[in-house]
């Protein structure tokens, strides 16, 4: 599957969002304890925020709402979709690219 | 309190983005609001001001990216977008107000303009509608016309009395007069507006050359000549039968002839002038026959002609004052010029105004009590008699009324004499 050919770079709190939903479907609230311990205290998500990143994933069909088992209206579960997966992948691989970049270009100078 | 004031603060979002995060919001909210209340003061403080400042701009950007959804679906074009490239602008306005909007907005203004016609309709007896636009709800009714307008200084400063239908006004140094033609069946609503449109009429009459009276009544020049000696002769049936070639002067066969003349007006055939077949109006509503007989002296003591006839003042000109007509009036000749011309005959304006408006004084004692102020007469004169009473003990002394009608004439540059 193709990555998205609109796809920019993501903001750290979208990519939190996305790398805590990578690992299983959650819930509001889960996501920003998992966020917040992720960046370990350094990202505290706003429910404003978290919502906001939320519903502009769900537009873009990055991730999908489902309803858990027994879970009432206020308790609505969310989980990547393949394309946000993929493009969350490609997100990884760019980092990647830079932090590899950055390491032959930044290492020797420091060595 | 803090979960209800967020439940409020999420209607600033869009209600689609409402309906499909408000509750999820909400309960995400308790739930970090119950974590906080282990922390430190602090730590609640910080959390209480990041979650409502972050709710805040995610509603401005949720409401922007909700606009942003809707233009292309109003703009013009396939699948809202645009034909072969070519960026589609819109050429008019798409918003129309709801009906229920317009349906509003006509009950409100049909509101405004029931209490605005109410206002003027029924207003007269406050000081703003009376002294200003409304006038009164019948022709006869004697009118006190004020104004603030400084070009009716002197319009609204005078005294304005009224018999028979004809308004009286002293305008600036010239006193003038005019009729008020009120149409049967519009004393009330119609007469208002003709006043509003009899005031805007004469209004730029009024300047440097001086007042013409024709102006006020709008009458043609070949018609006879309205002014305050015109009009004074028409109201007073003694002058009028005295002046017998109408030319408003009373010359000295005129004056041989009195007699002869008043008793054309005993239409009685006593042998005597009454007060009321000398001019005086009859009263409007039934009065005892104390106040009558006082008003009957009061109107003889104020016209000049009449004080002079009535020589003993017992308020009716008998056969004998009669036969001794033509001795009195020569009294009134003061350059003994042998005529009487208006300056000999007219009563003096101060008077005038003083007159008119003692007629509030019921029980005769030359004083306008507060109870005697409280009919429709007082509350048109309500203003007048505020700044009269200078003692402020709510009782307006007959000097008092004097001092305030002098000082607002020498205001307005009207010449008054002193009062007799």
């Amino acid at each position: 599957m193709k990555s998205d050919p609109t796809f920019s770079p993501l903001s750290e709190p979208v990519l939190l969002i996305l790398l805590s939903l990578a690992e299983q479907p959650r819930h509001g609230y889960s996501i920003l304890k998992d966020v917040e311990a992720m960046s370990v205290g350094r990202v505290v998500l706003s429910t404003g925020t978290l919502y906001g990143a939320l519903g502009r994933l769900l537009d873009d069909r990055w991730i999908e709402r489902f309803e858990e088992d027994e879970a009432s209206r206020d308790r609505q579960a969310y989980r990547l979709t393949p394309k946000g997966r993929q493009n969350l992948l490609t997100e990884v691989a760019r980092m990647k690219q830079l932090t590899r970049l950055a390491g032959l270009r930044v290492s020797p100078k420091e060595a | 309190m803090l979960l209800r004031l967020y439940r409020s603060f999420l209607h600033l979002f869009p209600a689609p983005y409402r309906s499909t995060f408000g509750q999820e919001m909400n309960a995400v909210f308790r739930q970090r609001e119950a974590d906080v209340r282990t922390k430190g003061v602090f730590a609640r403080y910080a959390f209480f001001i990041r979650e409502f400042t972050s709710l805040i701009s995610a509603a401005i950007r949720e409401r922007a990216r909700h606009s942003e959804a809707r233009e292309p679906q109003l703009a013009a074009g396939p699948a809202g977008g645009t034909y072969d490239d070519v960026p589609g602008f819109y050429t008019c306005e798409p918003y129309f107000p709801r009906r229920s909007a317009l349906l509003h907005g006509g009950i409100l203004s049909l509101a405004m303009f029931g209490a605005a016609s109410a206002a003027f309709e029924y207003g007269t007896g406050h000081h703003l509608f009376q002294t200003l636009l409304g006038g009164s709800r019948t022709a006869n009714q004697t009118q006190f016309i004020e104004t603030s307008e400084s070009g009716f200084a002197a319009f609204g400063r005078s005294v304005a009395a009224s018999a028979d239908g004809v308004l009286m006004l002293i305008l600036g140094k010239q006193p003038a007069t005019a009729t008020v033609e009120v149409k049967p069946g519009r004393e009330k609503l119609g007469e208002l507006w003709s006043n509003v449109l009899w005031l805007l009429r004469v209004r730029p009459q009024i300047g440097a050359g001086g007042f013409n009276p024709q102006d006020l009544t709008g009458t043609e020049p070949e018609e006879p000549r309205r002014d305050y000696t015109s009009v004074y002769f028409q109201v007073m049936p003694v002058l009028r039968t005295l002046d017998a070639d109408g030319d408003y002067i009373i010359s000295a066969a005129e004056i041989a002839n009195a007699p002869s003349a008043l008793r054309c007006l005993d239409r009685n055939h006593d042998g005597n002038l009454s007060p009321e077949e000398c001019g005086q109006g009859s009263a409007e509503s039934p009065v005892d026959s104390q106040s009558l007989k006082r008003a009957g002296l009061e109107f003889m003591r104020f016209h000049p002609v009449l004080a002079t006839l009535d020589a003993d003042h017992d308020c009716e000109i008998s056969a004998s004052e009669i036969q001794n007509a033509t001795a009195a009036l020569k009294k009134l000749d003061k350059n003994g010029d042998g005529k009487l011309t208006q300056n000999e005959i007219l009563p003096d304006p101060l008077a005038n105004a003083v007159f008119f408006v003692m007629r509030l004084d019921a029980n005769g004692d030359r004083r306008i009590s507060t109870d005697e102020r409280s009919g429709e007469l007082g509350r048109r004169y309500r203003e007048l008699l505020d700044a009269a009473d200078q003692n402020k003990d709510g009782v307006v002394t007959e000097e008092e009324l004097t001092d305030e009608i002098r000082r607002r004439a020498a205001l307005t540059g009207t010449p008054m004499q002193e009062q007799k």
